[in-house]
């Protein structure tokens, strides 16, 4: 099986799906990069070069390179999504939801409720996210604890290559909006990838590591970051089983939970701010749920309550290591 | 400008249409007091012609959306006015089964595609349909409609310029009633609409909102530029707001002979009957008949409401996804 | 000269490159007998018990609990009373010496490939040295070649081997359309003629069995022996439901609860595993081909394919290898099986005994092989 970078896995999913369904369209901003200039076309083939070809293949009535207006464009996405079309529109950083929040949470989260389930609004935001690329504080967050918190979205955080692309093609997919995150720093990461088109249903966790000293719960790049932790941990006894929930919603409770009553020690690893987040919200489902097999606290391994810092040396602090992991999970294992 | 070139049943359509929404608005107010009507509702009495006018060129799979004072383009565009009643009564048979209200009013199979509670967010969701519309070829043409206070909000402005460069068949139909609720158009708004288009090279037309074939034939001009691929119009659209802001408020920023002048001097409904009286187009009979049939229907809204079931307590939680897990 | 025996992190599968140490069985100085289970060794792909090769006492554990270690690492010595420690030492010492020279390393890891036949492509994997014989192994429903985990790399000492992804399964391309088990059967024809134009034995698992059947039914004089593991085609009874509830799964957990179904013991079943099964499963165009697989194995009343009546007309080796415990495709009375079939039936074991007892399978089959008739 050939093995391909993360961008280029969702590069294959966009591009089998804009060819299987003609109803499937993009926007966004740069997607092509020249658009109205002199020099050559599709000359960033997307921020991250994650929307290269396209263009070619599908054409700019498809494709389309938008104004700097996400609010006029993601709404412009949402209304198409409820008349007829399938579009996948791109946030270039998450940061700039703030910018179109409204089309995103009052709007296209909400048609299908308000109009009594008399719509449907088949629309996919993407956006990158995530520290570690020195870009400072309004291009690094991790904010998929916002839209998990908004009822009518679904909220997809792939963690490797493979995932990407069966996760993106389900997406596509998916008849309700779907915010799709793509940390930046895993663009370049590599892994097995078919050429076949697959999709991996929502909701559902992948173990990523088996064990059964410790549960690692991890959501994104921290995947790796866990994989790592557990590796370590191994050569020292401890065996750490690592969970990716690939989705936060819809959210994979029940392996979750499966795990937890297992194993009944649990340490979450989210890069995202640590108040009302992802990680608070599962080590409440898993406190009520699973109280009387719990035999640790559960331990949260987070992004300090700052904005990202640009300094190399304070922003990898920012960052959760496998040696914050490794500390965690020691904390809990001896109990 | 004259109805000659609208047949009998057409101007009979108008008016019956216009009636309607009129009576509507004022059976809801008084509906509001008995308490069966939760909430607010922000209505649409004195405007009437507007979204009759404009509608009146539409198919029924031409798109329009709505703003929080959505009631009267939904009639226009042929909402049953039942289920209409029925949701603002918060009833099970409600255009959205009662989990909308007021301000969310729908029915994509009419391409109403929703009013909205958020000032301006109808306008880049309508370019959305319009960009469908134009994508899929199927000659369709998509309204915005927004009011004064609307143009003052970002997206309205990112929404002619995304509209303009993808020159996408839609028509922005600006009502300009004097108020963005309680504050008056000019104490906000600086320059002038007509101009703000144009920067966009937006063809604009000024309209008297209070006659309805003034509104007609601008808005023939703007969609058939739409529908021929000549992109975006502006309509600013001069109307009356009968009521205050919303039902409950008092409107005691506006005086009382102000408010009186209105209803008297710009009463669309008026000018109509005076109109097709002039040049002999109906006779007042004809229109007291619609005054009477409106009436009835109107009433059997209200009962039809009123003896409607609330949605069950399923419903709180059903359709937030066409599919969760 | 003591006999000292080296207990080495076996090879369970051709890529298999390191295994990890989770439970020693014995204790240091505790009594082996040859087959008894010593080690509990842990791989990415499966958690499985190495059996002694010999008796002895178990003289050193070497790599204790816990210990992740190569393939062909020492992990303890087996040996006889009368080895002295400084014998022990020096065998421990050259074992040493030997791994440091990488004598198993990765260059002589096999790895699968993907050969074109007319449709699409067959992945296979092939090991061991070339040969008159080949062994071709065939695995079953909604598997792949690593089926033969701990089978192929036994046979693989001393025979040329090819393991074979069935199409529309593991990284072979689908198939489509009416008359599947036929397209089957010419494309595995196809993709092994060039690589084994000889004698070939075919060792086969339950679907895999029909296609073995059927090649062994089309070219009789190519066919050196057939070793048919659980095969369909057998008797009317099979329990249809786990093809039905397999192609239905989408999800980990009811997909785990199915496979647990094929092992008299499920510990058996790891995580990669379920997650390549689904991986394989979720592909484009193999739920199709699955579920039409499916319907040629079985319908409402049992199942539709019949190989009875091949087998008996075939001159060849033929042994029936069969868990007592299987669910899935119940050992067959002995009216079913024809006279001169040969069946071994391993109590314990469900419908998956060449990795539930692998030791007893490549035995068995070697036995096969070996025949003369």
């Amino acid at each position: 099986m050939a093995k391909k970078s993360f961008r280029q896995a969702l590069n294959d999913a966009l591009h089998a799906e804009m060819a299987r369904d003609p109803r499937v369209i993009m926007m966004g901003e740069d997607l092509t990069g020249g658009a109205g200039a002199n020099g050559v076309k599709d000359a960033w083939g997307g921020p991250f070069g994650v929307t290269r070809g396209l263009l070619g293949a599908f054409g700019p009535e498809r494709v389309r390179d938008t104004p700097i207006s996400e609010a006029a464009f993601i709404g412009a996405a949402a209304g198409a999504a409820l008349t007829g079309l399938r579009p996948i529109a791109e946030i270039m950083f998450v940061d700039f939801a703030g910018v179109c929040l409204d089309q995103i949470m009052n709007q296209a989260a909400k048609f299908r409720y308000m109009f009594g389930g008399r719509a449907k609004t088949p629309l996919v935001i993407r956006a990158t996210y995530g520290a570690g690329s020195r870009s400072g504080s309004q291009h690094t967050q991790a904010l998929h604890s916002l839209f998990t918190h908004i009822p009518g979205l679904k909220v997809v955080i792939p963690s490797n290559p493979y995932d990407a692309k069966g996760l993106l093609l389900q997406a596509i997919r998916d008849d309700d909006p779907v915010i799709f995150l793509e940390h930046k720093m895993l663009y370049d990461t590599v892994g097995e990838v078919p050429d076949a088109s697959y999709t991996i249903p929502f909701g559902e966790a992948r173990v990523v590591r088996d064990g059964k000293d410790v549960a690692i719960i991890a959501i994104g790049r921290m995947v790796g970051v866990a994989e790592e932790a557990a590796r370590s941990l191994a050569s020292e006894g401890i065996s750490a089983c690592v969970l990716d929930p690939r989705t936060t919603s819809p959210l994979d409770e029940d392996t979750l939970l499966e795990v937890t009553e297992k194993i009944g020690r649990v340490v979450i690893v989210d890069e995202a701010n640590p108040r009302c987040s992802v990680a608070t919200d599962i080590s409440a489902l898993l406190a009520d749920q699973c109280f009387d097999a719990l035999k640790a606290p559960i331990k949260l391994v987070t992004a300090p309550h700052s904005p990202v810092p640009y300094a190399p040396n304070l922003e990898d602090a920012y960052i959760p290591t496998p040696a914050a992991v490794m500390k965690a999970v020691k904390s809990i294992v001896k109990r | 400008m004259s109805g000659l070139q609208l047949s009998h049943d057409k101007l009979i359509e108008v008016y019956r249409s216009m009636r309607t929404i009129r009576r509507f608005e004022e059976r809801v107010m008084d509906e509001m007091a008995t308490g069966d009507i939760p909430g607010n509702t922000h209505l649409y009495a004195g405007q009437e012609a507007s979204a009759v006018g404009v509608c009146l060129h539409l198919k029924e799979d031409d798109y329009i959306s709505s703003t929080h004072r959505g009631h009267g383009h939904s009639i226009a565009k042929g909402v049953d006015i039942d289920s209409m009643m029925a949701e603002l009564f918060g009833r099970a048979t409600g255009t959205c089964g009662g989990k909308g209200g007021s301000m969310h009013i729908a029915d994509l199979r009419k391409g109403m595609l929703g009013a909205n509670g958020i000032v301006a967010a109808g306008a880049p969701i309508t370019c959305g349909a319009a960009l469908s519309a134009k994508l899929l070829g199927t000659n369709q043409v998509a309204i915005a409609f927004a009011g004064d206070g609307a143009m003052n909000e970002g997206v309205m402005s990112e929404s002619f310029n995304l509209a303009k460069i993808w020159m996408l068949p839609i028509v922005f139909v600006i009502e300009d009633n004097g108020f963005g609720e309680a504050t008056a158009n000019e104490h906000v708004s600086a320059g002038s609409f007509t101009r703000r288009a144009e920067s966009y090279d937006i063809p604009s037309i000024e309209v008297d909102g209070t006659d309805v074939f003034q509104v007609y034939s601008a808005t023939g001009e703007a969609v058939e530029r739409a529908r021929n691929g000549g992109g975006p119009t502006m309509l600013h659209i001069h109307v009356p707001r009968y009521y205050g802001h919303y039902s409950g408020d008092p409107d005691n920023y506006r005086t009382p002979e102000e408010k009186a002048a209105m209803r008297q001097d710009r009463d669309c409904l008026s000018i109509f009957r005076k109109h097709v009286k002039e040049v002999s187009l109906l006779d007042t009979a004809e229109l007291d008949a619609v005054d009477e049939a409106v009436e009835a229907e109107i009433n059997r809204a209200v009962a039809a409401a009123r003896a409607a079931p609330f949605p069950p307590l399923s419903a709180l939680t059903t359709d937030v996804y066409v599919k969760y897990l | 000269m003591s006999l000292i025996e080296a207990v080495t992190i076996p090879k369970w599968g051709m890529t298999m490159t390191e295994g990890k140490i989770t439970q020693w069985m014995i204790s240091e100085g505790g009594a082996v007998a040859r087959g008894q289970e010593i080690l509990e060794i842990e791989t990415t792909k499966v958690t499985n018990v190495l059996e002694a090769a010999s008796s002895g006492t178990l003289r050193r554990i070497v790599l204790n609990e816990g210990t992740t270690a190569p393939v062909g690492a020492l992990a303890g010595v087996i040996a006889d009373e009368s080895a002295t420690q400084e014998e022990i030492d020096a065998f421990i010492q050259s074992y040493a010496d030997r791994l440091g020279s990488g004598e198993d390393g990765e260059a002589g890891s096999p790895a699968a490939r993907s050969v074109a036949v007319e449709g699409g492509s067959v992945n296979l994997l092939e090991a061991g040295e070339a040969g008159e014989d080949v062994v071709v192994f065939l695995h079953g429903f909604g598997g792949d070649l690593t089926t033969w985990l701990f089978n192929q790399p036994a046979l693989a000492e001393t025979m040329r081997t090819i393991a074979v992804d069935l199409p529309g399964h593991g990284a072979s391309s689908p198939v489509a359309g009416g008359d599947i088990l036929a397209k089957i059967v010419s494309s595995v024809e196809e993709a092994i003629r060039p690589l084994a134009p000889g004698k070939i034995h075919l060792v086969a698992h339950s679907f895999g069995g029909a296609v073995a059947a059927a090649m062994a039914a089309r070219q009789p004089a190519r066919v050196g022996s057939l070793t048919l593991i659980a095969p369909i085609g057998l008797s009317k009874q099979m329990n249809r439901d786990f093809l039905v509830d397999f192609v239905a799964a989408e999800r980990r957990r009811p997909l785990l609860a199915v496979l647990e179904r094929l092992f008299a013991d499920p510990s058996k079943i790891t995580n990669d595993m379920v997650e390549g099964t689904l991986r394989f499963k979720r592909l484009e165009g193999v739920p199709e081909a699955l579920g039409a697989i499916a319907d040629t194995i079985a319908n409402e009343s049992g199942q539709s394919q019949s190989i009875g009546k091949t087998l008996a007309e075939l001159a060849c080796p033929i042994t029936l290898i069969w868990g007592e415990e299987d669910q899935i495709v119940p050992v067959p009375q002995d009216k079913e099986i024809p006279a001169n079939v040969e069946i071994r039936k391993i109590k314990g074991v469900g419908h998956m005994p060449q990795m539930e007892a692998a030791a007893t399978v490549n035995d068995a089959i070697n036995s096969n092989i070996n025949k003369r008739h």
